[in-house]
């Protein structure tokens, strides 16, 4: 039992962290019917921030806003510099242009700053443990956990009860309507952008609190995981990002805390097995969890 | 406006408060990425282009065209850790070698193409490499572009791998060899030198995302249990992990406690491995990595990485060449951020550099078994003998540990008991 509480736990604490990610992946596809394979520099930027304010004497107590700050102008500036253009281009155009910029950012870091990696102080409390009968928790799943709770009542707070929040889901259902009815394309895209890139900011100072190091093909990985959450949720849907990231989490722990029970070793294709159970799932449900409907440009 | 920012700012100060426990005193400061050269003091012995190559054989060869060395360097994504500071290294020891005389009387010349990383582009570079009439070829550091060079190449070339430790890629019969030692080597020598500390237990971290993280585990394992020690559980991680605990939970649940932790895995992972290993109690395991944790530079860490054991491609000492010929490469304005493949990549020149001379020939047939033959060749981190190794060379295995956030030296040795 003591197993499975600390496993479930931990899954929570890197669901957690894919479920913001896979929130902002939504968000954008939502708005642009993109799956933006840029997002994940998002993170890379909130990194190599840190990197340079801790090379002029940074500190973690203000070290997260500037990790959102830059997170947020970065994904502004990558709608404004690059989608903006071609914001009616097919979306295979789009998703070339993200494959686009991702690439240009990893080339980017590794001329002007290092194809090596970077590393920076870490908080010094992250890696401390306590226990509650008999179970040991980590208390960075614990603020992981906190923190993407706040960031997601925040996150309904504003797309309910905010202009802005309404703008975004309705153009999210239907863009051209919405337009009709007097929203502003230009303020909708960038106001989701930004958006997106203060859940990827927060998702950035969870994964840099822990692992505090910059290096250009950092957000990769991480990228990959939220485009898997949010397909299993149902891309488009904002509910079904946060379950699918917090799934994906919880299959990867679980798999790999008790695969080896199964059989000796078996622990070794806990990825494998992972995928395989995603793979089984979108025969099952190939819409994910939560299907999205869209009103589409005809 | 003000409404939009309330969010945001509620969430700032909640990650504020979050991290307000204070910076990690312990922790490496931002940019302590620097590598052991900038911590060792000059001294060495007055190494010149040819010290490491035979000159007096290169005094009577003559040869009719110069030696052409192009580099098949990763300079974009993954592979640009070594082959950054290793196509610097390489023109360093090109000009120390030209400038005193060059190979059999000709300068040498050397070419750099970039290899992206991408198999493809590597067979392109390889073809135009060729093209430009190059004799030798330094390779890429992984097996994913190393494999496609050799097909391009096919023999045309002999190929030295200045940085990679894959086995697979070394193979006399199509030209190509190793510089440095193989996994098995590596492995081999840590799983002596726990044995050697007394040590009898143990478990190991393995990742099947690639054969280095999965085949160096299993190497040790097999070279430590053959020499008397258990290996208690190996534990899975995939390269995307930030998180652990569950493989912590799961070593410190065991009945019986191991005393060595053996992985392959690299930086920043180890950062979190023995941080979250040191809150559950299980400080006292003996952490022991191979040559990624040189070439990440696991000192970075901090006070934390203290006591942790690891293989190293070579370290600066009177014994070798190292340490003078960083010096020249500062002086020359090369940037080798990282010691293990500047003194690699000057090996590989000196090897082709040798190679050519012994044969008096920049025929690749001849150079191919020009290197096959070499024995006890003196290059930049010592010596290394091609002959009868399979393409393998013969060489130091350098054991590394952290004291006071720098690497320390323990041995250089060569593993009995190498897996086959």
């Amino acid at each position: 039992m003591t197993k499975l509480i600390q496993t479930v736990v931990d899954g929570l604490g890197v669901g957690s962290t894919y479920a913001l990610l896979a929130l902002g992946i939504s968000l954008i596809f939502g708005v642009m019917h993109l799956v933006n394979f840029a997002h994940g520099e998002l993170i890379t930027v909130g990194a190599y921030t840190s990197y340079f304010f801790f090379l002029h004497g940074g500190s973690w107590w203000w070290m997260p806003i500037a990790i959102i700050g830059a997170a947020v102008l970065a994904s502004v500036a990558m709608e404004f510099v690059a989608f903006r253009w071609v914001r009616n281009a097919s979306p295979f155009t789009l998703l070339l242009t993200s494959f686009a910029i991702e690439r240009l950012s990893h080339a980017l870091w590794q001329i002007f700053v290092s194809p090596k990696q970077r590393a920076f102080p870490k908080p010094s409390w992250v890696f401390n443990q306590f226990e509650i009968a008999g179970v040991s928790f980590e208390v960075m799943d614990i603020v992981t956990i906190g923190v993407t709770i706040a960031t997601l009542a925040i996150t309904a707070l504003v797309f309910k009860r905010t202009m802005f929040g309404i703008s975004v889901r309705a153009a999210a259902e239907d863009f051209d309507a919405a337009r009709l009815m007097g929203t502003r394309a230009n303020r909708v895209i960038s106001g989701a952008f930004a958006f997106a890139g203060f859940l990827a900011g927060v998702a950035a100072c969870l994964i840099l609190m822990r692992t505090p190091a910059a290096e250009p093909s950092m957000g990769t990985d991480w990228l990959l995981k939220a485009v898997i959450a949010a397909v299993i949720g149902g891309l488009g849907s904002f509910t079904g990002a946060i379950v699918g990231g917090v799934v994906l989490g919880l299959l990867e722990t679980l798999t790999r805390a008790y695969l080896p029970e199964v059989a000796t070793g078996w622990d070794k294709f806990s990825t494998a097995v992972v995928f395989l159970v995603i793979a089984v799932f979108f025969v099952v449900r190939p819409d994910g969890i939560f299907k999205v409907s869209h009103a589409e440009r005809v | 406006m003000k409404k939009r920012l309330i969010p945001a700012a509620i969430v700032s100060i909640g990650l504020v408060l979050a991290a307000c426990g204070g910076d990690d005193e312990t922790a490496d400061t931002a940019g302590a990425e620097t590598t052991a050269g900038s911590e060792t003091t000059a001294g060495g012995t007055e190494t010149t282009a040819g010290e490491g190559t035979d000159t007096s054989v290169a005094s009577e060869c003559s040869l009719e065209s110069p030696l052409k060395i192009g580099f098949a360097a990763d300079l974009g994504e993954l592979g640009a850790f070594s082959d950054q500071p290793g196509s610097e290294a390489a023109q360093v020891m090109v000009d120390q070698i030209n400038a005193a005389g060059g190979v059999g009387g000709l300068p040498v010349e050397y070419t750099v193409k970039d290899v992206q990383g991408d198999p493809a582009a590597t067979q392109r570079a390889a073809q135009e490499l060729l093209d430009d009439g190059v004799n030798a070829i330094i390779g890429p550091p992984f097996a994913n572009t190393g494999a496609p060079l050799l097909d391009t190449v096919a023999g045309k070339a002999p190929v030295v791998f200045m940085a990679t430790t894959d086995p697979s890629l070394a193979d006399p019969s199509r030209g190509a060899f190793l510089t440095s030692f193989s996994d098995k080597s590596q492995s081999a020598a840590m799983a002596e030198f726990a044995l050697g500390e007394g040590y009898t237990k143990a478990v190991t971290l393995s990742s099947t995302d690639d054969v280095y993280f999965s085949g160096n585990p299993e190497y040790f394992t097999t070279v430590f249990t053959e020499g008397g020690g258990e290996v208690l559980g190996d534990y899975a991680y995939s390269l995307a992990d930030a998180d652990f605990s569950t493989q912590v939970n799961e070593i410190k649940s065991l009945a019986d406690q191991p005393e060595v932790l053996f992985t392959a895995m690299v930086m920043p992972q180890t950062q979190t491995l023995l941080e979250q290993l040191d809150a559950a109690g299980l400080g006292d395991i003996v952490v022991m990595g191979v040559d990624g944790f040189d070439a990440t530079v696991v000192w970075s860490a901090g006070e934390i990485a203290d006591g942790v054991f690891f293989a190293a491609h070579t370290f600066p000492q009177d014994t070798n060449n190292v340490e003078q010929f960083l010096a020249d490469a500062a002086e020359a304005g090369a940037q080798i951020e990282t010691i293990s493949f500047g003194a690699l990549s000057a090996d590989s020149v000196q090897i082709l550099a040798a190679a050519a001379t012994q044969a008096c020939s920049t025929d690749p047939a001849a150079l191919t078994e020009a290197i096959n033959n070499l024995e006890d060749l003196e290059v930049t981190t010592g010596s290394v003998t091609y002959k009868d190794r399979n393409g393998v060379p013969d060489k130091d295995v350098v054991i590394l540990t952290v004291e006071g956030g720098a690497p320390a030296f323990v041995e250089a040795m060569r593993p009995t008991n190498v897996p086959d």
